[in-house]
């Protein structure tokens, strides 16, 4: 019961009245006090339906700019995402390859989202999230023993293009200057891969791979390497500067961002005990290791706030953004194992099969006629402008993939 | 004249205080009893102009919180006298606004929390709804919902007892 009152208090500190309507509503108020004139609920309801009709018009207005669609089509997109129902949108969301829904998942639900997020952080995260979601169906479908090496490929494919995205968005933060988003963005994708790789780590479609194709956990591990490389350059950028204010500001800033993540990931964690009950022992194991982690977690953000206290900064900025990661791998993990029952491969596990194959890390679950190889990300990003692809647009496999959706949405 | 001026101006002032101290406590609880943000936001207006209409009658307001709640309440139940049905599907995919100073990673994470709170808060009654919401979205005691509902504070206490262990069940279900 506790943990239900916990979890209801901190909702409650979570949802707030948009400002601007706020404001609209007070507004409104001291003009009908004012003006003293007595109209009676149900007509100042239709008026709050008239005002929402016109608010949406300027919405449109100052989103499509952001698209490479005109208004009108926009409103096209509006009323085919109706037309489609919030239903079967909400339906799609669960879907795996190769059911009905799940093109409306990919090509539609998700393609919303991304056009709706505008800062290129909130970019990079929502194509990590959708690289996190194909490494889920990946493991999914493998539990239930239907990974074909069709699906996988596409799975693949599908994965490489948002982890690409990831890094095209993390290279133009840079480039602005917006190093600390930088981070960010590559400390949550790598935390992500960290995670799925050991999740789909033992992966292999029922079919063996063509030789000298790559298996997903090879994919996953490569990019967390580049990943890796990519955020401790970012970090040394940062922590190279001189160790005036900047870094100062650097560390706090990190030191927040890191405590607010271990508030949420351990709330999620509290979630989860309680409502596993006496569930089975995977669940039960999965929990344990998570509050290990987060434990960890805690202790590294400590050290940062000791190394903030005597003024070692750059120390303080590092180790809060290791906690930071720390704690979102451990719900990452938890998140997979707890709620989609994947199973995870231990680090010392991994290796024990790699060495027993005979292969390096990035060969490790290869089919035996299978050479690795390691094909280097495609480089730079594209020019094209942001697309929504509306259903029954591109091409589709069986799985309902497009396998071209390689269409760079990173204009610099 | 100038009196009456004075009172007038006084009431606007406590009034627009009212809404600038309970407006988005007012919204909390609106937000998990409709399915869409717009609908809450709407419902804080109707609230508000109600009780302003109310004062503007000539009638005296004592508790200001407990006369928005109760009013809050009636708007509630004329939205769904009109509405008539309410389906699952539309809780389930409403859009709370939150403010989680996070990234956007952990926002979808608490999204999801908050609509399954949700889901789950719209399965019980209607009074159990309300008393549920009353106590750990908007913070008010028992004695406080006690004078909105009507009941004793006893009451109130074994009511919510019981609401919050049915809510248990359900997240759990």
């Amino acid at each position: 019961m506790n943990n239900l009152i916990k979890q209801l208090n901190m909702i409650r500190n979570w949802i707030v009245m948009r400002k601007s309507r706020k404001e609209e509503i007070r507004n409104m108020l001291i003009t009908r006090m004012t003006r003293g004139h007595s109209s009676s609920p149900a007509r100042a309801g239709a008026f709050g339906h008239l005002f929402l009709v016109e608010r949406s018009k300027d919405v449109i207005h100052v989103l499509a700019p952001y698209f490479s669609i005109k208004p009108m089509q926009f409103i096209a997109l509006l009323t085919a995402l109706s037309l489609i129902g919030g239903g079967t949108s909400y339906a799609a969301e669960g879907t795996l390859p190769g059911d009905p829904l799940y093109p409306i998942k990919i090509r539609v639900n998700e393609e919303v989202v991304a056009a709706l997020s505008f800062s290129d952080e909130a970019k990079a995260n929502w194509e990590t999230a959708r690289a996190e979601r194909r490494l889920e169906e990946t493991a999914t479908l493998a539990a239930e023993n239907k990974l074909t090496t069709n699906t996988e490929t596409s799975l693949k494919t599908s994965f490489e293009t948002h982890a690409e995205r990831v890094r095209g968005y993390i290279n133009r933060m840079e480039k602005n200057g917006n190093t600390d988003a930088a981070i960010s963005a590559a400390s949550h994708l790598e935390s992500s891969l960290q995670a799925y790789e050991s999740i789909v780590a033992g992966i292999n479609p029922e079919e063996a791979g063509a030789p000298g194709t790559e298996t997903i956990g090879s994919i996953v591990s490569n990019t967390l390497q580049d990943t890796t490389k990519t955020r401790e350059a970012l970090e040394e950028k940062v922590v190279g500067q001189n160790g005036g204010p900047e870094i100062q500001t650097a560390a706090e800033g990190k030191i927040t961002a890191a405590t607010n993540v271990l508030q949420s990931v351990h709330f999620y964690l509290e979630k989860k005990k309680m409502l596993s009950g006496s569930e089975a022992t995977d669940t039960a194991n999965a929990i344990a290791d998570a509050e290990t982690q987060i434990n960890d977690a805690a202790g590294i953000l400590s050290d940062a706030e000791s190394k903030r206290d005597t003024q070692d900064y750059k120390n303080a900025f590092l180790r809060a953004n290791q906690a930071l990661r720390t704690a979102e791998e451990a719900k990452q993990l938890l998140h997979a194992r707890a709620d989609l029952k994947l199973s995870a491969q231990k680090k010392e596990e991994r290796k024990e099969t790699q060495e027993g194959n005979g292969n390096d890390t990035t060969g490790a679950m290869m089919p035996p006629e299978a050479t690795p190889t390691i094909t280097p990300s495609a480089s730079g990003t594209s020019t094209a402008p942001i697309e929504i692809n509306l259903p029954g647009r591109g091409r589709e496999s069986d799985d309902g993939y497009e396998n071209d959706d390689a269409h760079g949405e990173i204009d610099n | 004249m100038r009196l009456l001026y004075m009172a007038d101006k006084d009431m606007q002032k406590q009034f627009l205080e009212s809404y600038d101290a309970y407006a988005d406590a007012i919204y909390r609880h609106s937000i998990f009893r409709v399915p869409t943000r717009e609908k809450a936001e709407e419902l804080v207006q109707e609230t508000f102009l109600r009780a302003w209409q109310y004062l503007e009658s000539g009638n005296e307001i004592t508790n200001m919180r407990a006369f928005l709640y109760a009013t809050l309440r009636n708007c509630i139940i004329d939205y769904y006298r009109k509405r008539k049905e309410v389906s699952l599907d539309a809780i389930r995919e409403a859009e709370p606004s939150f403010d989680v100073p996070s990234n956007d990673h952990i926002r979808m994470e608490t999204e999801t929390m908050v609509r399954e709170v949700k889901t789950k808060i719209a399965m019980l009654d209607e009074e159990e709804q309300h008393i549920i919401l009353m106590r750990y979205m908007d913070d008010l005691d028992p004695k406080d919902i006690a004078a909105i509902m009507g009941k004793n504070a006893n009451q109130v206490s074994v009511a919510l007892h019981r609401a919050m262990e049915k809510l248990k069940k359900e997240m759990t279900s």
